[in-house]
This record gives structure tokens, C-alpha cells and sequence, in this order.
């Protein structure tokens, strides 16, 4: 009875202890074969990503569009007290994903430089950009009918402090669910920080990683504990 | 113990949506949902404002649940 109570005390610890005893297990078996294997970063990567990125912004794009020509042939129509729900996911949706493609786009802008610098092919860096400039314009279209929809909610996404201000105007309700969605969103990025050092650990075996990458990672996820932990401390006040 | 509230009852009496109890309360009607379905205890203003919207009194809409253990215990002491 004891040790169950204890095995399901630790389930996760433990599984995730076996996951890494097999996975280090493995590679060190295979540490030959794997030392032998050349998949490393080729041009053929890259121009793979390019396309794979251009394929996935388009899609969104289209997506993007379809829905804002929704919402602005029927958000004139709709009982500002009632807000159909459709209407209401339409411009959430369109909201969130306009904010991914702007983020693709600057991936991929990255992308092109670091591929094309010494290669004079920089003038490819206008494909991305062109595709930042569409969904920021969609956002800000967007954000013209979310303000009509929810007057009590306007917000100028030009504005100092945008972000801020929107959030003092949200009543008690919402600010909770921000708070709850935040924490969240905390502590889910901690498991994913892990899972991208291991990823990242587990690619440089088979693929040139930049020793960057893990640096990176581990960087923004000190400064988000730091940032955690200062704003927290801010409260602790007897 | 748990907080548990009549507001989707006393909402219907006066066949109140949530959109229109949430505007009279000076609340959202996401901020109306979330207290229905037990996710979000409110504050006590906001609690004060649905008393007076819905003319009950606070304690009529929200109550605890378990309360009795702590009534018991209390005589004990």
C-alpha cells in the first residue's frame, strides 16, 4: 500500500526518469551507428523550409481573409448585447493567428538572412516581410471590428501601454481567467523549455546544431523564472 | 468546502440572460458564465451588485457548502 501511494506520488518523476534511462540507454548502444549518420543542415533544408514556410503562410493568409470578409459583411448586422458566438470566435481566431503569421514571418525572415547573407540573395527577405505587412493589416482591420463589437473593450494597437490598458478594462471575471490562463501558460512553458533542451540535446547527434540553440533556450527560460520570481516578490511585502 | 451560488435560478426569475444580468451588475457575461458554472468565486462588490440586481440578499445567492462541519466544530469549542 505504501509504495503504491508513493509510485503514484512520483508517477511523473519516474516516468520521466525511465524515458531518459531508455533514451540515454539507446544512444549510447547506437553511439557508433549514430556518429556514422551525416543528416546535417544542407541548402536542400533549407530551401525546404523556405517553401514549407511560404505553404503555411499562404494557408493562413487565405484563412485570415475568408474570416475577416465574415466578419465585416456581418458585424454591422449583429445585437451588441447578444453577440452571436460565431462572431465572437471569428475575431478571437483571427486575432491569435494574425499574431503567429506576424511570428512565422520573422522566423522566416531569419531564415533567408541566415541563408542568404554571403550569397547576395537577400532581396528574398521580401517574401516574409510581405507576408508581416499583410497580417498586420488584417490585424489592425480586425481590431477595428472588435472594437465595434466590444466598445467597452477598445483598444489602439498603436498606443503605449496597449496591452496594459486593455487589461484594466476588463471586470473582475476576466481578469481572473487571464490570471488562471497566464499561470498556465508558466508552467506549461517550463515543460516545454525542458522538452526543446532535450530535443535539441538528442539533434545535435545526427545534425549540425548551433551551439546557440541550447544557449538560447536555457536563457529565456532563467529569464522567465527570474521574471516570475521578481514580479512575485514584488507581493511578499508583511 | 466549496462556494456555491442560485444565480442561474434567480437569473431565470426574472428571465434574465446572462448578457443582460452581466450589464446590469456591471459585468461580462463571461464574468456571469464563469460564476454560474462554480469556475470563479466573484468579489465581494460584484457579489454586492448581483444581490441588489437579482433583490436578494448576498447570503441568499452564495453559500458554502460544509458549512455544518464548522457550525459542529465551533460548538465543540
Amino acid at each position: 500500500m505504501k509504495l503504491k501511494k508513493i509510485i503514484k506520488k512520483y508517477r511523473n518523476f519516474i516516468v520521466v526518469m525511465i524515458i531518459s534511462m531508455l533514451v540515454g540507454g539507446i544512444l549510447g548502444g547506437f553511439s557508433n551507428k549514430i556518429s556514422n549518420m551525416d543528416l546535417s543542415y544542407s541548402e536542400a533544408m533549407s530551401n525546404f523550409l523556405f517553401k514549407a514556410l511560404f505553404a503555411i503562410s499562404i494557408i493562413i493568409t487565405i484563412y485570415l481573409i475568408v474570416n475577416i470578409i465574415y466578419i465585416k459583411a456581418n458585424y454591422m448586422k449583429v445585437d451588441l448585447d447578444n453577440i452571436p458566438k460565431v462572431i465572437n470566435r471569428k475575431v478571437t481566431n483571427v486575432t491569435l493567428l494574425c499574431t503567429i503569421q506576424v511570428i512565422i514571418g520573422l522566423v522566416w525572415d531569419a531564415i533567408v538572412v541566415n541563408n542568404s547573407f554571403d550569397k547576395g540573395l537577400l532581396y528574398l527577405i521580401m517574401v516574409p516581410t510581405i507576408f508581416i505587412v499583410i497580417s498586420g493589416f488584417l490585424l489592425t482591420t480586425n481590431m477595428n471590428y472588435s472594437n465595434y463589437l466590444y466598445p467597452n473593450r477598445k483598444m489602439n494597437l498603436f498606443e503605449n501601454g496597449a496591452g496594459k490598458k486593455y487589461f484594466d478594462k476588463l471586470d473582475d471575471g476576466e481578469k481572473w481567467v487571464t490570471y488562471i490562463s497566464s499561470y498556465t501558460t508558466f508552467n506549461k512553458m517550463q515543460i516545454v523549455y525542458a522538452v526543446a533542451l532535450v530535443i535539441s540535446i538528442l539533434l545535435s547527434m545526427f545534425v549540425n546544431v548551433p551551439i546557440s540553440v541550447p544557449i538560447i533556450i536555457g536563457v529565456i527560460w532563467i529569464i522567465q523564472d527570474l521574471i516570475h520570481s521578481l514580479e512575485a516578490k514584488k507581493y511578499e511585502q508583511y | 468546502m466549496e462556494l456555491k451560488n442560485r444565480v442561474k435560478e434567480l437569473r431565470a426569475r426574472y428571465n434574465l440572460s446572462q448578457g443582460d444580468l452581466g450589464k446590469l451588475a456591471d459585468a461580462s457575461r463571461q464574468t456571469i458564465s464563469l460564476i454560474e458554472r462554480g469556475d470563479y468565486s466573484p468579489s465581494i462588490l460584484l457579489a454586492l451588485k448581483i444581490s441588489k440586481v437579482l433583490k436578494v440578499s448576498v447570503e441568499e445567492i452564495f453559500y458554502l457548502e460544509g458549512v455544518d462541519e464548522i457550525e459542529e466544530n465551533n460548538k465543540k469549542i
